[in-house]
C-alpha cells in the first residue's frame, strides 16, 4: 500500500524536479553560448569605421586617414586577405612609429565596409609622420614565435603628409603559401617577402574614399616604400 | 615505521605532487653579439665635435640603425649577450626547460649641428626597462647638460 502510494505520488514529485533540471540545463546552455560568443567576438574582425573624435581630428589636420589595399595570390589563385571572422586568421600588420623607434607593434585591422573588407581594403588613422608597416600572414604558430615574426616581417615606409586629410599609400601585392583547413578552404601560412610589391590603384581608392568621406576632399597618393634589413629607420618627432 | 621514514615519504610524495618553476639568470662574458654591429672605442677616435662631418661618420661607421631627422641624431645599436636565463617548469605530469640569452643594449648616439658637423656623441647602455624611444628622448632632452667626452675612453657609462 505504501509502495502504491509512493508510486502514485511519484509523478507529482517528479514534475518540479524535471522543471528544475530543464531550468539548470537552460542556464548551462546559456552560459555556454555566452562563453562561445565572448571568445568569438573578442577576436572578431568586424567593420570599424573612424570614430567621431577621429574624424574631428582629421578635420583639424591632426590626423590622416591612410588607406591601402592587400591582394594575395596563392599558387596562382586569388586569396582573400581578410576573409575570416577572427583577427588572427587574417593577414595582419605591425606599425612602427616615433614612439616605438620604428619597431613594429601589432595594430588592429579596420575596414570601411564589409564589401571593401572582402576586396582587401583596410585603413589606419595616423598623425603626420614616418611609419613602418610590417605585414604578417595569419597566425599558424604559437604566440611567441608569431610575435617574433613581426620583427622579421617585410616592412614598408609610409610618409604621412601634414597637408593631407585622406591618403592612399598603395596596394600591397603579396604571394605566399597556404595550409588546407580541416573542413574546407585554406589559410595563408607564409608570405614570399621578396615577391611582395606595391601597385597603384589610386582611382579605385579615390572612389572608395569619396564614397565614405565626401566632405574631406580629395586624397593624396604617396606610395609606401620598401624597407629592407640594414637600411636606416627614419623617425620624426610628432608635431 | 620510524618518524624519519614517515617524513622522508611525505617529502618525496610532496616532491612528486608539487608543481612550480625555476628561473636562474647566469652571468656570462660579453663575448657574443646578438644583434647589430658593435662599435669599439677605437673606432670612435676620429670623432671630434665641430669638426667631423656627417658624411665622414657614414664613411667610417656605415649607415646608422636609426636616423632621428628633426633632432639630427644618428643611432647605432647593437646587443651583446651578458648572461643566459635558464628556466624550468614542472607540473604534475609534464615539464619543460629552456635557455634564453640576456641582452645588453648598446647605443652610440651622435648629434649633428645645422652644418652637419658632430655636435656631441655618447656611447650608452640602455636599461632593459626603458624603451628605445624614451631613451632617445631623454638623451635629447639632456643635450644642454651632458658633457661630450674629450676622448673615447670617457665614453662608456
Amino acid at each position: 500500500m505504501d509502495r502504491k502510494n509512493n508510486l502514485s505520488q511519484h509523478p507529482d514529485e517528479q514534475a518540479p524536479n524535471t522543471a528544475a533540471m530543464r531550468w539548470k540545463w537552460n542556464e548551462w546552455a546559456g552560459l555556454l553560448v555566452s562563453l562561445i560568443l565572448c571568445v568569438q567576438l573578442s577576436g572578431c574582425a568586424s567593420v570599424s569605421t573612424p570614430t567621431a573624435s577621429e574624424l574631428t581630428n582629421v578635420n583639424r589636420g591632426e590626423k590622416v586617414i591612410v588607406l591601402f589595399r592587400v591582394t594575395c595570390m596563392i599558387e596562382g589563385q586569388p586569396y582573400e586577405p581578410f576573409s575570416f571572422s577572427t583577427i588572427i586568421d587574417n593577414v595582419n600588420f605591425g606599425l612602427g612609429s616615433f614612439e616605438t623607434a620604428g619597431e613594429p607593434r601589432l595594430v588592429m585591422n579596420r575596414y570601411l565596409s564589409e564589401a571593401s573588407r572582402r576586396e582587401g581594403w583596410t585603413y589606419l588613422v595616423l598623425s603626420p609622420g614616418i611609419y613602418y608597416l610590417a605585414v604578417r600572414p595569419p597566425q599558424r604558430t604559437d604566440g611567441f614565435t608569431y610575435d617574433r615574426m613581426l620583427q622579421s616581417a617585410p616592412r614598408w615606409r609610409i610618409d604621412v603628409s601634414k597637408q593631407a586629410k585622406l591618403m592612399y599609400v598603395g596596394t600591397l601585392s603579396l604571394s605566399g603559401t597556404a595550409d588546407k583547413l580541416l573542413f574546407s578552404g585554406r589559410i595563408m601560412s607564409a608570405i614570399y617577402s621578396d615577391d611582395a610589391r606595391i601597385e597603384n590603384e589610386s582611382v579605385r581608392a579615390s572612389r572608395l574614399l569619396s564614397e565614405h568621406f565626401p566632405g574631406l576632399g580629395t586624397q593624396q597618393t604617396v606610395l609606401m616604400k620598401r624597407w629592407k634589413e640594414g637600411d636606416p629607420i627614419f623617425i620624426r618627432s610628432p608635431e | 615505521m620510524s618518524i624519519h621514514r614517515v617524513i622522508t615519504l611525505i617529502l618525496l610524495g610532496m616532491l612528486l605532487l608539487s608543481s612550480g618553476c625555476v628561473v636562474l639568470p647566469i652571468p656570462t662574458d660579453e663575448d657574443k653579439v646578438l644583434a647589430g654591429t658593435p662599435v669599439s672605442e677605437q673606432q670612435l677616435a676620429f670623432l671630434t665635435p665641430n669638426v667631423t662631418t656627417r658624411q665622414e661618420v657614414i664613411e667610417r661607421l656605415g649607415n646608422p640603425s636609426l636616423i632621428w631627422e628633426d633632432a639630427r641624431v644618428f643611432a647605432y645599436r647593437w646587443e651583446m649577450r651578458q648572461g643566459i636565463l635558464f628556466w624550468a617548469l614542472s607540473g604534475y605530469t609534464t615539464s619543460a626547460v629552456g635557455i634564453h640569452d640576456i641582452a645588453k643594449h648598446y647605443l652610440l648616439l651622435i648629434q649633428f649641428d645645422e652644418q652637419d658637423r658632430v655636435q656631441r656623441f655618447a656611447r650608452k647602455v640602455r636599461p632593459g626597462s626603458q624603451s628605445f624611444a624614451d631613451f632617445l628622448k631623454e638623451w635629447q632632452k639632456n643635450s644642454g647638460t651632458e658633457k661630450t667626452p674629450a676622448s673615447p675612453r670617457e665614453l662608456i657609462e
